[in-house]
C-alpha cells in the first residue's frame, strides 16, 4: 500500500516572526496544503495520511476549515485526517464542521479504535483528545490484534536523549513494540525517519508541508511510503512540497569585501517574492565600509518584499585605534567622536555612525 | 588705556568747556543730582567709541546741548602701555571730525584722522564700529561693555568679538569652530529636534513615523491584540462552557432516567403498603372494640363485688356505732351532776370573796380618815407658830424704821467730807491775816475779801482792824497810794473747796439731827443690827411654812379638814372614837386569806367536772354524726347496687360473658401485631420516598432542559464568536503588534543615537565653556563673597559672559538672576562679574579704566563699605577706578583718592 504522509499543515498559522508577511504566509499554507493533490496523483498513492496539527487552533476560522475540506476533497483518494495537539478532538472543535461529512474520501479519526481501510490493511488511529498530555497516545494499540497489514498513525513526540518534551510521549521502537508495519507521526516539522533510515524506516515524521519559520532543517517536505505489506520495511520517498524559501543567514564582516561577497550570495537567490530573509551581521566595520552596509540594507530590503530582516546589532564600530575618530578632522568632531567611543554601548555606536555619516555628507570627511 | 584728561564744549549741559583731569587710581566725582555726573562720563565714552560722523535724530539728541547750535567736541588724552594719545572728536553739524594724536617728546604729533582715528580707538576696546546711528550699548562698546558700570550695574551677554577676546586670554580651547563643524552640529540637532523637543520628550508632528506616533500605534497594537485575545479567550471559553454544559446535559439525562426507573419500582411498593396499613387500621379498630367491650363486663362484675362488701362493711359499722351511743348517754347523766354542784360551790365562795373585797374599801376609807386629822392637827399647830413669828417680825421692822440712820457708804463719805472740811478749814485759818490801821484822817479802806466787805470808811484817828480770813486788804491814801496786804497763797482756794463739804455735813445734820460723825456712825450701827434681826425672824417664819407659802398652807388645812368632815358625817361614830386602823387590817388579812384558799380548792373541783363534762358531751356528738353519715352512704350503696343488678342477670352469665370477650380481644392483638409486623419492613412511607423521588426526577429533568438550553446558547455564541475571526483577528493583531513594536524599537534606537550624539556635542561645547568661564565664574564669586562679607554661593556665568543667576553650593540649586534674587544682591553679581572681567582684561592688556556711574544705589552701607575696598585693592594694580555718586560720604576714606566736587569745579571754570 502507498500512501502519502503528511503532517503540521498548520493552517491559520500564528507568524508573528515575519511581520506583515504572516498573511502571505499563512495564505500559501494553504494552497501548499492544495497542492498535493498532484503529489498525490503523480505517486498514485492508495491514501493520504495527514497526522496531527492540520490547524494551529481549533479557533481558526471557519472559511479556512471549509478551505481544508475542499483541499482534502480534491486529493481524490481516501484522507484520514487526525487531530493533534493543535487542533484536539474536543467539543466546539475545528473537526465539528458539518462539511467534514460532505467529503466523501476525507475520514477524521475520531477514535482510539481499529479502522480497516482496506482489504487486509488495519489502520491504528491515535487521536489527540486534549492539548496536553503525558500518555503514550499509540499505547491502546499493543492490545489490538489484527491480521494484515497494520498501520499507525500519531501524533506526538518521539522521546530521545535529545527531546525531553512530554506532550502525547511516544518510544522510539513503538512501530516494533506494538507490532505496527509503519506509523506515521506528526507534530515535528521536519522530517525524521525512526527504525531505519531516509530510505525505509518504521516510523518517521513527515515534517510540515510549508516551512514555518527560520531554522527548520527539513521542513516543506511530504512522504510517500511505500508499505509492501505485513512485516515489509516501509519505503520512503520525500517529495519537496514548500514553495516559501526561508533564507537565514550570517556573515562576518571584516572589511568591504566581505560585503560584497555577502550581496553576491543574496543576489544569487532564486525566486526572491517567494523568499523570506533574515541577515545577521557582526564583526568590526571601520568607517569607509559604513556606505557598504547602508547599501547593503537597502538593497535587501528592496529585493525580498515578503520579509527581509537585516541584525547588524553586532556589528560594532572598530574599537581598536581611533580609526573612527581619526576619520574625523580635528576639533569638535573628533573630541565628540571620543566622547561618543568612550560610551561603548550600542546607542553609542550608532551615534558614532551617524556622527560620521553627516560628517561625509557635510564633506567635513572625503567619502 | 588709562584715561588721563577729558575736555567737553558745546556737549548736552556742557556748553561751555569743561577740563576734567581724574586721578591715575581712583577718582570720585560727586555732586547733586542734574550737575552732568552722567553727562561727563557719556562725553567721555562719547568721545572715545562713537564715530565722529555719526549722524541722525538720536545723535543730535544725545550730543546737543537742548535748543543751542553748538558744535559738540570732545578731547580726550588717554595712555595705552607707555604711549600717550590725544583724540579729538567734533560731532555733528559741517565741522565734524576726528583726529588722534600720539605725544613724542613732549608734543602731539597728528597719528590718525577721521574714521581711521575713530577705528583705532575702537580697536582698543574691541568694539565694533555701529554702521549707522549711534552707537548701542551691547554691540558696539567691547571691553567698555563691562567696564562701563552704569546704574544698577546690569548688562547682557559680551559681544562677540569682546567676548571671543577675552576668552582667548585664557589661552585655553577656543569656542570657535568651523564651517563644517558647524553645519555637522547643525545635522545632529536638526536630527535631535526631529526626535526630541526641547523641553524634553519626543517630538510628535502630525502624520511622520516619529516615535510617539510609533509609541501610540504600538500602544493601540498591544490593546488591539489584548482586546484579540479577549475575544479569543471569550472563543475559549465559550468552549468550555459548551463543552460543560452538554457534559452536563447527558450527565443529567442519565441521572433523570434512573430516577424514572426508581420511580416505577416505587410505585409499586406503595400499593402494596397501602393495603397493609388499611388492614392494619382496620385492627387496631377491631382490637380497641374488643378490649372496651371486656373491659365493660370486667368493670361491672368487680364493682358489683365490692359495692356488695361495702354494702356489708356498712351496716357493721352501722351497729356498732349506735351501741358505743348508748354506752355513752348512761355514763353521761352522773357527770353532769357532779358539774352542776361544783358550779354551785363557786359561786357561794366568790360571793364571799366580793364582801371581804368591801371589806377593804372600808378599810382603806378609815385609813385615809386617820391620815386627815393629823393632817389637819400639824397644819394647825404651823399656822399658830407663824402668826407668832410674823408679829415679832412686825415689831423689828417698827424699830428699825424709827432710826434715821446713812448707809455704810454714806457714813464713809460723811466721814471723808468732814475730813476735808477739817483740812480746808486749817488751810483758811493759816492764811488769816491781821491788819490794824490808825486813821489819820479820815479814810475809806476797801476790803476786797473775808468776813467784811466792801468800802471800810474808818474815821480819823481811828484803828481800824482787819483780821481773820481775809483775802486781801487794798487800803487806798489818798495822793499817797494804795496799800494791799493778803495772807497766805491757797485761802481762796480752800475757801471754795470747803463750801460742797460744809454743804454735805450741813445735809447730814438737818437728816440725822446731828453732824458728828461717831454719832450719826452709831446710828448706822443700830440699825444695821435691826437689820440682821428682821432678816433672821423672816427665816424663821420661812422654817415655819416649811417653804411653802401661806396661802398654801391655809388651803392644806381647808382641805384636810372638809375631808376630815366628810368621812365623819358618813361616820359619825369616828367623830367620837376614832378607828383603830392597824386592828382592823390584821382582821381583813385573816379572813380573806381563808377566802381565797377556799376559793382555789373549789374551782379546782369545777373545772375537773367541767372536762369530764365536755368529753363525753363530744363524743356522743362524733357518735352521732358518724351515724348520720353511715346512713346516707348506706343509702347510696343500696342505689349503686340496683343500678349494677339492674341487667337482671345472675352473676354466673356474667361471668361466661368476660370470658368470651377476652377470647375476642386477644384474637384482634394478634391480628394487630401481624399486621404492624408486616409494615415494618417499610424503613419509611412509599409515598413520600415516591414523592422524593418524583420532585428529584423533575429537578434533573429541568437541570437537563437547563442545561441543554444552556449549551445550544453557548453553541450558539461560539459558532458567533468562531464566524467573528476572533482567532484571524488575533493572529492579525499579534503580528502588528510585533511590527509596531519592531518599528518602534528601530526609531527608538534611531532616537538614542540621535541623543547620544546630542549629549556628546553638548557635553564637549559644555567642557569647552568651563574652561574659559571657569576663571571668570571663580573670581566673581570671590568677590561677590568679598562684598556681601561671606559665601553666598558661585554666580552662574552664561556663555555670553553676563551672569545668568547664583548656584546654592550645598544644594546645587540655580537661583535665576532674574528670579528671586533681591535688587541689591542682584547689583552687587553684576558688579563682582564686572570686576572678575575686568581683572582678566587688565592682566592681559595692562590697566583699564573702570567707570562706576553711580552704579551702587542699591547696595547697604556695609556691603558698599566692603566693594569700595575691592575697587581700592583693585585700583592698586589693574584698574583705574572712576565713581560717581551723589552722595560723596559713601566713598570717604579712600587712600590717595581724588575727590571732585563737580558743581564746585564748573562754577570755578565757568568763573575762570
Amino acid at each position: 500500500m502507498k500512501i502519502l504522509h503528511t503532517a503540521d499543515w498548520q493552517i491559520g498559522m500564528r507568524a508573528k516572526h515575519v511581520g506583515v508577511g504572516g498573511a502571505q504566509v499563512r495564505a500559501q499554507r494553504i494552497l501548499s496544503a492544495k497542492a498535493l493533490a498532484t503529489v498525490a496523483r503523480e505517486y498514485a498513492v492508495d491514501a493520504v495520511f495527514v497526522a496531527g496539527d492540520v490547524f494551529e487552533d481549533n479557533a481558526v476560522d471557519r472559511a479556512d476549515v471549509q478551505r481544508v475540506i475542499d483541499a482534502c476533497a480534491g486529493f481524490g483518494v481516501p484522507t484520514y485526517v487526525l487531530p493533534g495537539n493543535h487542533d484536539p478532538l474536543t467539543t466546539g472543535s475545528v473537526w465539528e464542521h458539518g462539511s467534514w461529512s460532505s467529503a466523501r474520501n476525507v475520514h477524521v479519526l475520531r477514535a482510539s479504535e481499529p479502522l480497516t481501510i482496506a482489504p487486509g490493511v488495519t489502520l491504528y488511529p491515535c487521536p489527540a483528545l486534549t492539548k496536553m498530555s503525558s500518555a503514550d497516545p499509540t499505547a491502546w494499540i499493543a492490545n489490538a490484534s489484527a491480521e494484515g497489514t497494520r498501520i499507525g498513525i500519531a501524533h506526538g513526540t518521539v522521546m530521545n536523549a535529545m527531546v525531553a518534551e512530554d506532550c502525547f510521549p511516544i518510544r522510539p521502537d513503538a512501530a516494533s513494540a506494538i507490532g505496527l508495519d509503519y506509523l506515521a507521526l506528526g507534530h515535528w516539522h521536519s522530517f525524521a525517519p525512526y527504525e531505519g533510515d531516509a530510505a525505509g524506516a518504521r516510523m518517521a515524521y513527515s515534517g510540515t508541508h510549508e516551512t514555518t519559520k527560520f531554522g527548520e532543517r527539513d521542513s516543506g517536505n511530504v512522504v510517500i511510503v511505500d508499505i509492501p505489506g505485513r512485516g515489509g520495511l516501509p519505503q520512503l520517498t520525500r517529495v519537496p512540497t514548500g514553495t516559501l524559501r526561508w533564507h537565514q543567514l550570517v556573515y562576518e564582516i571584516r572589511s568591504t569585501v566581505d560585503i560584497e561577497r555577502a550581496i553576491r550570495e543574496i543576489d544569487a537567490l532564486a525566486n526572491p517574492s517567494q523568499s523570506l530573509l533574515e541577515v545577521r551581521l557582526f564583526g568590526i566595520l571601520h568607517p569607509s565600509q559604513l556606505k557598504c552596509v547602508t547599501e547593503f540594507c537597502d538593497r535587501i530590503t528592496a529585493r525580498f518584499t515578503l520579509f527581509a530582516r537585516v541584525d547588524d546589532s553586532e556589528l560594532l564600530p572598530s574599537p581598536e585605534g581611533d580609526a573612527w575618530a581619526a576619520a574625523l578632522p580635528a576639533g569638535l568632531l573628533r573630541e565628540v567622536a571620543c566622547a561618543v567611543q568612550a560610551e561603548g554601548s550600542e546607542s553609542a555606536a550608532k551615534a558614532l555612525m551617524l556622527l560620521y555619516r553627516f560628517s561625509l555628507e557635510s564633506g567635513e570627511v572625503a567619502a | 588705556m588709562i584715561f588721563e584728561r577729558l575736555s567737553v564744549s558745546g556737549f548736552r549741559r556742557f556748553a561751555q568747556q569743561f577740563d576734567f583731569t581724574p586721578d591715575q587710581r581712583f577718582t570720585v566725582i560727586h555732586g547733586p543730582n542734574g550737575t552732568g555726573k552722567s553727562t561727563l562720563l557719556d562725553a567721555l565714552y562719547f568721545g572715545l567709541l562713537e564715530r565722529h560722523s555719526v549722524t541722525g535724530k538720536d545723535a543730535e539728541e544725545r550730543f546737543r546741548s537742548l535748543g543751542r547750535e553748538i558744535t559738540p567736541t570732545i578731547e580726550v588724552d588717554f595712555a595705552v602701555d607707555t604711549v600717550h594719545y590725544r583724540l579729538r572728536k567734533v560731532f555733528l553739524g559741517k565741522a565734524k571730525s576726528a583726529s588722534l594724536q600720539r605725544l613724542e617728546s613732549g608734543r602731539y604729533i597728528p597719528l590718525k584722522d577721521g574714521s581711521v582715528a575713530d577705528d583705532f580707538v575702537r580697536e582698543l576696546f574691541f568694539a565694533k564700529a555701529s554702521s549707522r546711528g549711534a552707537i548701542d550699548p551691547a554691540e558696539h562698546l567691547g571691553f567698555a561693555h563691562v567696564l562701563w558700570a552704569p546704574a544698577r550695574a546690569t548688562f547682557g551677554d559680551l559681544p562677540t568679538s569682546a567676548g571671543d577676546q577675552i576668552r582667548a586670554m585664557f589661552g585655553g580651547s577656543s569656542l570657535a569652530v568651523t564651517e563644517g563643524e558647524r553645519v555637522v552640529q547643525q545635522r545632529a540637532a536638526t536630527e535631535h529636534k526631529r526626535f526630541f523637543k526641547d523641553e524634553g520628550g519626543y517630538t510628535a508632528r502630525a502624520g511622520s513615523a516619529d516615535v510617539p506616533s510609533l509609541e501610540a500605534r504600538a500602544a493601540a497594537a498591544r490593546e488591539a491584540e489584548q482586546e484579540a485575545h479577549r475575544q479569543y479567550l471569550r472563543l475559549e471559553q465559550l468552549n468550555v462552557a459548551y463543552t460543560d454544559r452538554e457534559a452536563e446535559a447527558e450527565r443529567m439525562s442519565s441521572v433523570r432516567d434512573e430516577l424514572r426507573a426508581q420511580i416505577t419500582a416505587a410505585k409499586s411498593e406503595v400499593g402494596s403498603y397501602n393495603g397493609l396499613k388499611t388492614a392494619a387500621e382496620r385492627a387496631v379498630r377491631a382490637e380497641a372494640d374488643a378490649g372496651s367491650a371486656y373491659e365493660r363486663v370486667t368493670t361491672l362484675i368487680l364493682t358489683l363485688i365490692a359495692s356488695r362488701t361495702e354494702r356489708n362493711e356498712l351496716g357493721a359499722k352501722r351497729t356498732e356505732c349506735a351501741n358505743k351511743l348508748a354506752e355513752l348517754t348512761a355514763a353521761a347523766a352522773p357527770l353532769h351532776e357532779r358539774f352542776s354542784k361544783a358550779r354551785t360551790a363557786l359561786e357561794n365562795i366568790s360571793a364571799t370573796i366580793a364582801a371581804l373585797q368591801r371589806r377593804s374599801r372600808d378599810l382603806a376609807e378609815a385609813q385615809s380618815y386617820a391620815d386627815s386629822r393629823i393632817s389637819v392637827e400639824r397644819l394647825q399647830a404651823t399656822l399658830s407658830s407663824h402668826d407668832a413669828a410674823a408679829k415679832t417680825l412686825a415689831e423689828l421692822c417698827a424699830a428699825q424704821s424709827a432710826i434715821a440712820a446713812p448707809t455704810r457708804a454714806e457714813l464713809e463719805i460723811l466721814r471723808e467730807a468732814a475730813a476735808q472740811v477739817e483740812a480746808l478749814e486749817a488751810t483758811i485759818a493759816a492764811s488769816a491775816l491781821s491788819l490794824e490801821i490808825e486813821a489819820l484822817g479820815e479814810m475809806t479802806v476797801d476790803v476786797v475779801a473775808g468776813e467784811t466787805t466792801g468800802p471800810l470808811r474808818i474815821s480819823a484817828g481811828t484803828t481800824a482792824r482787819i483780821s481773820a480770813a481775809n483775802d486781801a486788804v487794798i487800803v487806798d491814801i489818798p495822793s499817797l497810794g494804795r496799800i494791799r496786804a493778803h495772807g497766805t497763797d491757797g485761802a481762796a482756794k480752800a475757801r471754795k473747796k470747803l463750801q460742797p463739804f460744809a454743804d454735805q455735813l450741813q445735809a447730814a445734820h438737818q437728816r440725822y439731827g446731828s453732824s458728828s460723825i461717831p454719832e450719826i456712825a452709831q446710828r448706822t450701827e443700830r440699825s444695821a443690827e435691826l437689820n440682821r434681826d428682821i432678816l433672821q425672824a423672816r427665816t424663821g417664819m420661812g422654817a415655819i411654812l416649811e417653804g411653802r407659802p401661806i396661802e398654801t398652807v391655809r388651803e392644806l388645812l381647808a382641805v384636810a379638814s372638809s375631808t376630815v368632815s366628810a368621812m365623819e358625817s358618813s361616820h359619825p361614830e369616828w367623830q367620837i372614837d376614832c378607828p383603830d386602823v392597824p386592828a382592823l387590817r390584821t382582821a381583813f388579812s385573816r379572813d380573806f386569806q381563808h377566802a381565797t384558799d377556799a376559793q382555789a380548792l373549789t374551782q379546782i373541783d369545777y373545772n375537773a367536772a367541767e372536762t369530764a363534762k365536755t368529753d363525753i358531751d363530744a363524743a356522743i356528738g362524733k357518735l352521732k354524726a358518724l351515724g348520720s353519715q353511715l346512713d346516707v352512704r348506706i343509702e347510696a350503696n343500696a342505689a349503686q347496687l340496683r343500678a349494677l343488678e339492674a341487667d337482671g342477670l345472675e352473676d354466673d352469665a356474667r361471668y361466661q360473658t368476660e370470658q368470651g370477650l377476652a377470647l375476642s380481644w386477644n384474637a384482634s392483638k394478634a391480628e394487630h401485631a401481624k399486621l404492624a409486623q408486616d409494615l415494618a419492613i417499610f424503613v419509611e412511607d412509599p409515598e413520600i420516598a415516591l414523592g422524593r423521588l418524583e420532585a428529584s426526577e423533575r429537578d434533573a429533568g429541568a437541570s437537563y432542559e437547563r442545561a441543554l438550553g444552556d449549551a445550544k446558547t453557548f453553541r450558539a455564541q461560539l459558532d458567533m464568536q468562531a464566524n467573528l475571526g476572533s482567532y484571524a483577528k488575533l493572529v492579525a493583531a499579534e503580528e502588528n503588534s510585533v511590527h509596531c513594536e519592531s518599528d518602534l524599537a528601530a526609531a527608538k534606537s534611531q532616537a538614542s543615537a540621535i541623543a547620544c550624539l546630542s549629549n556628546a556635542f553638548e557635553r564637549i561645547q559644555a567642557k569647552r565653556l568651563a574652561s574659559v568661564i571657569g576663571p571668570v565664574t571663580s573670581a566673581a564669586s570671590r568677590f561677590f563673597t568679598r562684598i556681601a562679607g561671606s559665601p553666598m554661593g558661585n554666580i552662574a556665568i552664561g556663555e555670553g559672559l553676563s551672569p545668568t543667576g547664583l548656584i546654592d553650593v550645598a544644594s546645587g540649586m540655580k537661583l535665576l538672576i532674574d528670579g528671586t534674587l533681591s535688587s541689591g544682591e542682584k547689583e552687587q553679581i553684576y558688579l563682582a562679574t564686572r570686576l572678575a572681567l575686568a581683572e582678566v582684561i587688565a592682566k592681559d592688556r595692562g590697566r583699564q579704566l573702570f567707570v562706576v556711574d553711580d552704579a551702587a544705589t542699591a547696595t547697604d552701607p556695609n556691603r558698599l563699605r566692603r566693594f569700595v575696598g575691592l575697587l581700592e585693592e583693585l585700583s592698586r594694580d589693574h584698574l583705574q577706578v572712576i565713581v560717581t555718586t551723589a552722595d560723596p560720604s559713601r566713598y570717604l576714606g579712600i587712600d590717595g583718592a581724588k575727590h571732585v566736587d563737580l558743581a564746585a569745579a564748573l562754577l570755578t571754570e565757568f568763573a575762570a
